[in-house]
């Protein structure tokens, strides 16, 4: 799965660090995220859509493998 | 609210406890196994320890917590948890077939059981750190 936390999260001009104290995880969760190495829940996920003000399907993108 | 260091003061005590009781293990331990446990109890309470002291210092310094908990660190857990619990269930299987064809002593098997669950933790702890270096 493809992301796009980072260019998200760019446009805030926002850190990973405080990506992650706003949505609650380690700032680590957010570099596996942002890598497509890690899978969120779907709370977290909607947590890191809301602070960017967008949807779920705007920010992760689903590839059929 | 609770106290945002205490998850460090209690890790830092249980650490302290892991290193008495590997003390008292290692010195009045009736065998090598004996020894080996204590011994690794001590090593793995001393690295709990210097971890503990070194988040306490952080904190008094910055007044910052490090966040060490989140659901990647729970699938994390339970994936090593799982590990660690197939080890066991095999070994400990193996154990009780010897046990029951009375292939090793009552004495014996007592320090296998307390052998193979230091490896089990000591595998539990490995895969976590395992898992969390990969996702």
């Amino acid at each position: 799965m493809k992301t796009r936390i980072k260019e998200y999260r760019a446009r805030h001009d926002m850190t990973q660090k405080e990506l992650a104290a706003k949505v609650g995880v380690r700032r680590e969760t957010i570099v596996f995220l942002e890598k497509g190495k890690y899978n969120p829940s779907l709370e977290l996920a909607y947590r890191i859509a809301k602070v960017f003000d967008t949807t779920i399907e705007e920010l992760f993108i689903f590839e059929e493998e | 609210m609770a106290n945002p260091i205490r998850v460090s003061v209690i890790r830092a005590l249980i650490s302290i406890s892991f290193i008495i009781w590997g003390i008292f293990w290692f010195l009045f331990g009736f065998n090598f196994f004996g020894e080996l446990l204590g011994g690794f109890f001590m090593i793995v309470g001393a690295i709990f320890l210097g971890y503990s002291v070194r988040e306490l210092l952080r904190y008094r310094r910055t007044g910052e917590v490090k966040r060490r908990w989140d659901e990647r660190a729970a699938l994390n857990q339970l994936k090593a948890a799982r590990r660690g619990f197939e080890f066991l269930l095999l070994v400990i299987a193996v154990l009780l077939i010897l046990y029951a064809l009375q292939l090793i002593s009552d004495a014996l098997f007592v320090v296998f059981t307390g052998f193979v669950f230091g490896i089990g933790v000591a595998i539990y702890l490995g895969s976590y750190y395992w898992y969390e270096g990969r996702a």
